[in-house]
């Protein structure tokens, strides 16, 4: 089976076609740029990488010339569209209908509809994204794989916030989690690579990149996760502060003058581990200052690092105890330092870090020693392999 | 020593006069309404009330007034006011200036000015008391002990908040964490009881009341915290929300058209678990609401249980490891369901409650089983006797 998996920002297209028998990525792609003249692809297939200036007004038109290069002479990968057996796309928000990935039907488009007050930005894409398939394939089956979806499963007491109930019957404002497909993917992998069954494991999975979230996955259900109603809320990230004393909130608010959005721009762009170090949104620049004599990188650092141990410190109380420990995303993946220094912080909870073992990036290994009461893995992520893989278990 | 505590409150005045040698309190009263016709005391000693409806049009007035209680012939404890030793001022806001409690001069009033925007509705009502104080008995040593003062040991990465810096250094927004004087009580008197130094004890101490905040308390210091720059930072209270993903506010604000006073005033005064239960703000209606099987009070029990369990874990990361866990204040001290609930979850630690023990209201007394590896007790709180005793210790 080929699965073509898409992945629509407002403005932006991504893409993978995967063929399932091998799991290889066939072609790989981005357009930016939909709706303005300077539009342009970057595709990459067969070892090969290319820029294509080509204006795309809308997504419909950008997913035909993504079509196209797929079939492209010059790097074809496939030989006809019918080759490609259906399409998955990434979703954000399927508020409280959606606990699964699902088969796309106009139920599902009036969901996406639905929740769009909790993802203003993301699910008019996700939408725009669907059409344009429709228009360009249709009667190509289609799978909906939502971020959110896989938090689903956490129980009621942990996903309701302290506040007017009211707010949650009328607004829908609880606790929703997202990186649910990242979460999903690293905890089932790992039980693939330990040859277990899911089932029986507790495990919390360390998503950090530019956004960051933990999640405590129990028999394979996700039951607590960082995030909250928004991707702002749970650990500090590179520029979001994750949560607050509500207070700080309202008191910027005042002493500055701000509008809830200022707030909520600051909040997400200007706060995190850039906000306190001030220093450029990169992590590896910070983290290397945070050995120099920069105290506010350092300062940053250990805040960031506290964060994280302390949430998977939370999550043994969710699940009454963790098996495994996974990180994963670009910093998860590659942050040496980062992992080391969450690992001693719980070291006292019987986590034993094997700092050899530590010393590389981004590969799918156990970074603890054989005595380690909790083990460790690096597990890279692959959020398109979970979509297509989902997409194939229900195109099928 | 003789010492009178004085609590001051925008319109009230709560005191004690407590006999250091030996804990009593010789004398308490609370002065209600003050700045109104119709302000009365209501005036304890001997084991008698007595009620007195007596104006005072300001703290001034109510000062001199009881005053005049404590030297009658009826209601009295003294022959002469030379008899009292020194005042103990409860303040609530020391900012970053004040780190141990202080003999009040007019430098240190003017520095609990300076902290008046951290404390808007408490430091203005501290220095009417002190002012008041002053004027009627001017040659009476004076001591400020702080709310916050306890905390000011906490490691700079953990009170840094991750947003922009300048905030920090521009307005003093950071963690302070409050009701240090209980926190600071309850550990000294823990280690008290276990005959052991407080130097070599992790304590995590959760006063949990109306008001409640969590303390981890390391070599007899406080290391970490749950509240915030204000009271309202932490986990649920009666009627307060606790830390939240930051989007909850403003989401809320643009939906119900709050501005940040009334945003304020829902998370402090309608959040919580009465927020969720719409109960009582009254912990001991929710829990018989609960038991009696109220579904919405059972949620926003096991919602606050779950929270403090976890801030109890994230503590032991802060300390690597927990020694004895202390229960205090109204829900602490008199909550056995409230206390079984949190310990269960906390199994993981190697926390066991005796369940026969924990059925107690308000003793000093062990609660954990002799296998318990994290021994768990309850020490009833007092903050005026710490007060008192801190008032002695800087004035002799």
């Amino acid at each position: 089976m080929k699965i073509l998996v898409l992945n629509c920002g407002s403005s932006s297209l991504k893409y993978q076609l995967i063929n399932m028998e091998t799991e290889e990525v066939l072609a790989s792609g981005k357009y930016e740029r939909i709706g303005e003249k300077e539009s342009f692809i970057t595709h990459k297939a067969v070892g090969k990488k290319v820029e294509i200036e080509h204006t795309a007004l809308t997504h419909e038109e950008a997913v035909d010339f993504t079509l196209k290069q797929l079939i492209n002479p010059e790097y074809k990968v496939i030989d006809t569209l019918d080759e490609i057996n259906a399409i998955g796309h990434r979703l954000v928000h399927g508020g409280e209908k959606i606990a699964e990935s699902v088969v796309i039907n106009d139920k599902v488009i009036e969901i996406l509809n639905e929740c769009i007050d909790l993802a203003p930005l993301h699910n008019p894409a996700g939408i725009i994204g669907i059409e344009a398939c429709k228009k360009v394939m249709p009667g190509k089956p289609m799978v909906g794989v939502f971020d959110t979806a896989f938090h689903q499963s956490i129980p009621k007491e942990r996903y309701i916030y302290p506040i007017p109930y009211k707010f949650y019957k009328e607004y829908g404002v609880r606790k929703y989690g997202f990186h649910g497909t990242s979460h999903m993917y690293v905890s089932n992998r790992l039980a693939e690579m330990l040859n277990k069954d899911i089932k029986d494991l507790k495990i919390v999975t360390c998503h950090l990149g530019q956004g960051s979230s933990i999640c405590a996955v129990q028999g394979g259900k996700s039951v607590d996760t960082s995030m909250g109603l928004t991707p702002l809320a749970g650990i500090p990230m590179v520029t979001r502060s994750g949560d607050l004393d509500p207070s700080v909130v309202t008191f910027l608010m005042k002493k500055e003058n701000l509008t809830a959005e200022e707030v909520e721009n600051l909040l997400n762009k200007e706060s995190g581990v850039v906000g306190i170090s001030g220093l450029a949104p990169d992590f590896r620049v910070i983290e290397s200052e945070s050995y120099g004599n920069n105290e506010r990188a350092s300062i940053a650092m250990e805040n960031f690092k506290y964060a994280i141990a302390s949430h998977i410190a939370k999550y043994a109380v969710a699940m009454g105890g963790i098996d495994y420990v996974i990180f994963t995303g670009g910093v998860g993946e590659n942050q040496i330092n980062i992992r080391k220094g969450v690992c001693e912080q719980l070291e006292w909870m019987g986590i034993n870090i094997d700092e050899e073992a530590n010393n590389m990036r981004g590969e799918e290994k156990e970074i603890t020693k054989a005595d380690s009461k909790v083990k460790v893995f690096v597990v890279p992520t692959n959020e398109e392999l979970m979509i297509a893989k989902e997409t194939e278990r229900l195109a099928k | 020593m003789k010492i009178l505590v004085l609590n001051s409150g925008s319109s009230s005045l709560k005191y004690q006069v407590i006999d250091t040698q030996k804990g009593d309190v010789l004398v308490k009263g609370y002065y209600e309404r003050i700045g109104q016709r119709n302000a009365f005391l209501t005036h304890k000693v001997n084991g008698e009330k007595h009620k007195f409806e007596h104006p005072a049009l300001n703290h001034e007035e109510a000062i001199e007034f009881v005053m005049t209680r404590l030297v009658s012939d009826h209601y009295g404890i003294f022959k002469n006011l030379n008899e009292l030793d020194a005042i103990g001022h409860r303040v609530v806001h020391g900012g970053e200036q004040f780190k141990n409690s202080i003999l009040i001069t007019d430098e240190v009033i003017k520095g609990i000015k300076d902290n008046e925007s951290l404390a808007p509705l408490h430091n203005p009502a501290a220095i009417k008391g002190i002012e008041a104080c002053i004027k009627v008995i001017p040659e009476m040593k004076m001591v400020a002990v702080f709310d916050t003062a306890f905390h000011q040991s906490i490691p700079k990465e953990r009170y840094i908040y991750p947003i922009p810096f300048k905030f920090y250094e521009k307005y003093g927004v950071r963690k302070y964490g409050f009701h240090g004087t209980s926190h600071q009580y309850v550990a000294y008197r823990v280690a008290e009881i276990l005959e052991k130094d407080i130097k070599d004890l992790k304590i995590v101490n959760c006063h949990l009341g109306q008001g409640a905040s969590i303390c981890a308390i390391e070599s007899g210091k406080s290391v970490e915290t749950s509240m915030g720059l204000t009271p309202l930072g932490g986990i649920p209270m009666g009627t307060r929300s606790g830390d939240l993903d930051p989007s909850v506010v403003t989401f809320l604000m643009k939906k119900e058209k709050l501005d940040p006073e009334q945003m304020e005033n829902v998370l402090n005064k309608e959040s919580g678990v009465y927020g969720i239960s719409n109960v009582s703000i009254d912990f001991r209606d929710i829990e018989s609401e609960a038991l009696s099987g109220g579904v919405h009070a059972n949620l926003a029990l096991d919602n606050y249980h779950y929270l403090v369990a976890s801030y109890i874990a994230k503590c032991a990361v802060a300390m690597k490891g927990i020694d004895v866990i202390t229960f205090t204040a109204g829900v602490g001290e008199k909550s056995p369901y409230s206390r079984s609930e949190i310990c269960k979850m906390l199994t993981v630690f190697g926390v066991e409650i005796d369940e026969e023990k924990n059925n107690t209201k308000g003793d000093e007394m062990e609660i954990s089983t002799s296998n318990s590896k994290v021994k768990v007790y309850v020490v009833p709180t007092n903050e005026e006797l710490m007060i008192a005793k801190e008032t002695e210790k800087i004035i002799k």
